[in-house]
């Protein structure tokens, strides 16, 4: 995903642009939701992809992001952003004007004591049934919902200005 | 899509131990975001996804595909066949929505195809020389969305659901004191939008909005409250309509079915085909929308309910898209009349940061915003500083003395993931019971 991102910026900055940035986002999900000590919901989304790019043209911004990573529509995703810079110009009156900054080239990770992503399905399913269990209606409790939402996300920055983080 | 959309018949038919349910859209949005009389940024923002839920013997599993494709349909699939017999199972389960009535679509056009980045441009020109008029700026959010997409399940529930509206939400902010007013349209295109009364309704608001500013004491007030307040105010209201409350024992309305809880002067419905409000053709599993009476003449109604609730609890399910088309029935008298008519009171624009106190009595707290005005002998005198109130959403409507002759709309919207967009229909009110408990001493 790196190269692709560079990809794109590099296809920007043939497009005469003050300034743009290009994001990735990839992100995992997982959701457990109890009733009265039942399963109601469990549900999962791994890998769920974004592009995104920002353009500055002429003083004004236009942003533009898609999940179909299609050469076509990351082209398509690159004229909007730069066709919405250019309408916006249009009710403009105080060019934005972005001070040049300092790039940062770094990557940093964060590793939970313990990852939900890396215990099985099982594992989890029997540590968080046991909690709403124990959370169960009973004397003159009438109701108990118990949700969990597990997620995590890897994100790719990087700009004109040469900065590329992730 | 529509390659798709073959792909998950044929996962449901080949796999016929199972049931299953799919939701597949894709979603665009043109979110136009405007700050002190300028365009801040326009996002386009598109996704395809996919939502898969399948089923046995009461065991669900779920799974979301962002942009799917054919291979990750079948590899999610077989990774769900192969779990969901390990799954504890939902004991109310009973099956998947099996309404199969279909909504006539006029057309499919897209909201941003009717209404050009152009067109709002020049909208949002027009409202900003009014605004500047009077040394205020505008800010705000002009919003197109287009969902397209299919839901079907087992039951062989097959359903187009196209839903593509467009908001428009526009404050005016005083560049002396930040004093605010907001004014607001939403609609499935600009045929209800007239631009000029909206633009001479928006200014109306500014220029009260030069008024001096005045702090209030705390205590009970007769309140009239405008449409965004009315709407925050229902949207409270309704979280115990939802069968889901009933069956949670949350639910203001338990037991309280056609007996009469407020004002005579209140009648409430979700009216999908309203033709000023967006249009919902299907309720999220795919029933076919259907005009409900929730309160009507102050007289406790009908609970909405779905499929799944109906077979749990034993009621008769409707098919009402809730919240998402509601209404709030005229009254007889205008808002003039109705300001005329108060010896002192507050007009109350907005409300925000509200929470349930004790949702089982509908009592909540929260906070006043986008022009607290002060009334006396008739007349609006003063801008008040922003208040804290604290009351019963029920005394509230219990205490409704008039309501507005003219309706207007008011979008609702969230701004992050793939949000919707709907239109609540809603008249000013006037209610003797309204408790304010401080001032923040703020605009």
């Amino acid at each position: 995903m790196k190269k692709l991102v560079n990809d794109i910026l590099n296809k920007i900055k043939n497009e005469s642009v003050q300034f743009a940035d290009v994001r990735f986002t990839s992100t995992d999900d997982e959701i457990f939701v109890f009733e009265r000590g039942d399963l109601k919901q469990y549900g999962a989304s791994y890998d769920n992809n974004s592009l995104g790019v920002r353009v500055l043209i002429n003083g004004a911004w236009g942003f533009a992001g898609t999940n179909d990573f299609s050469a076509f529509a990351i082209e398509n995703m690159i004229k909007k952003a730069i066709f919405n810079a250019k309408e916006g110009g249009k009710f403009k009156r105080n060019p934005v004007k972005f001070k040049e900054i300092k790039p940062t080239v770094k990557s940093y990770r964060y590793t939970p004591v313990k990852d939900p992503f890396l215990m099985t399905k099982s594992e989890k399913m029997d540590y968080l049934e046991n909690i709403a269990k124990k959370l169960a209606p009973r004397d003159k409790m009438i109701y108990s919902m118990f949700l969990t939402f597990f997620n995590r996300q890897y994100k790719i920055y990087a700009n004109t200005e040469g900065t590329f983080t992730d | 899509m529509e390659r798709i959309l073959e792909e998950l018949k044929k996962i449901i038919k080949e796999n016929d131990k199972y049931s299953f349910e799919f939701k597949l859209f894709s979603w665009e949005t043109d979110f136009l975001r405007f700050f002190n009389s300028e365009i801040n940024y326009n996002i386009t923002k598109k996704s395809i996804s996919l939502m898969g839920t399948l089923e046995r013997e009461k065991r669900k599993y779920s799974f979301s595909i962002s942009n799917p494709t054919i291979e990750a349909i079948y590899n999610e699939t077989r990774k769900g066949l192969e779990i969901v017999d390990k799954l504890p199972a939902d004991p109310d389960f009973d099956s998947f929505e099996d309404n199969k009535e279909l909504y006539e679509y006029k057309d499919f056009k897209r909201s941003m195809d009717k209404v050009s980045l152009d067109d709002k441009i020049k909208i949002l020109k027009k409202l900003s020389e009014t605004a500047e008029k009077h040394n205020f700026g505008i800010y705000g959010t002009f919003v197109s969305l287009a969902k397209d997409g299919y839901i079907l399940n087992s039951t062989g529930l097959e359903k187009r659901y196209f839903v593509s509206p467009i908001m428009l939400d526009v404050k005016a902010v005083s560049n002396e004191n930040m004093v605010t007013v907001i004014h607001s349209f939403g609609g499935n295109d600009l045929t209800h939008f007239d631009l000029e009364l909206f633009n001479s309704q928006f200014e109306e608001k500014i220029i009260n909005a030069k008024l001096p500013v005045v702090d209030v004491e705390p205590g009970d007030y007769e309140v009239i409250l405008g449409p965004h307040a009315v709407s925050e105010l229902l949207q409270y209201l309704m979280s115990g309509v939802y069968a889901h409350s009933l069956d949670s024992g949350s639910s203001f309305f338990e037991g309280k079915i056609d007996q009469k809880l407020f004002s005579e002067k209140v009648t409430l419905k979700s009216d999908p085909y309203n033709e000023k409000l967006i249009t919902y053709p299907y309720t999220s599993d795919g029933h076919l929308a259907k005009p409900l009476t929730i309160i009507e003449n102050g007289v406790f109604k009908n609970f909405i309910v779905d499929h799944y609730y109906s077979k749990k609890l034993n009621i008769e399910k409707n098919g009402s898209v809730g919240e998402k088309a509601l209404v709030l029935g005229k009254g007889n008298k205008s808002l003039n009349d109705m300001i005329k008519e108060t010896e002192k009171g507050l007009y109350i624009a907005n409300l925000h940061y509200i929470n349930f106190i004790n949702q089982k009595v509908t009592s909540i707290t929260g906070l006043t915003r986008d022009g607290t005005f002060l009334i006396e002998n008739g007349k609006i005198t003063k801008v008040v500083n922003n208040l804290r109130f604290t009351e019963k959403i029920s005394a509230i409507l219990e205490n409704v003395i008039d309501v507005e002759n003219m309706e207007h709309s008011r979008p609702v919207s969230e701004n992050y993931e793939e949000f919707d967009i709907y239109t609540h229909l809603v008249p000013h009110i006037k209610t003797k019971k309204f408790q304010i408990t401080s001032s923040t001493k703020t605009i």
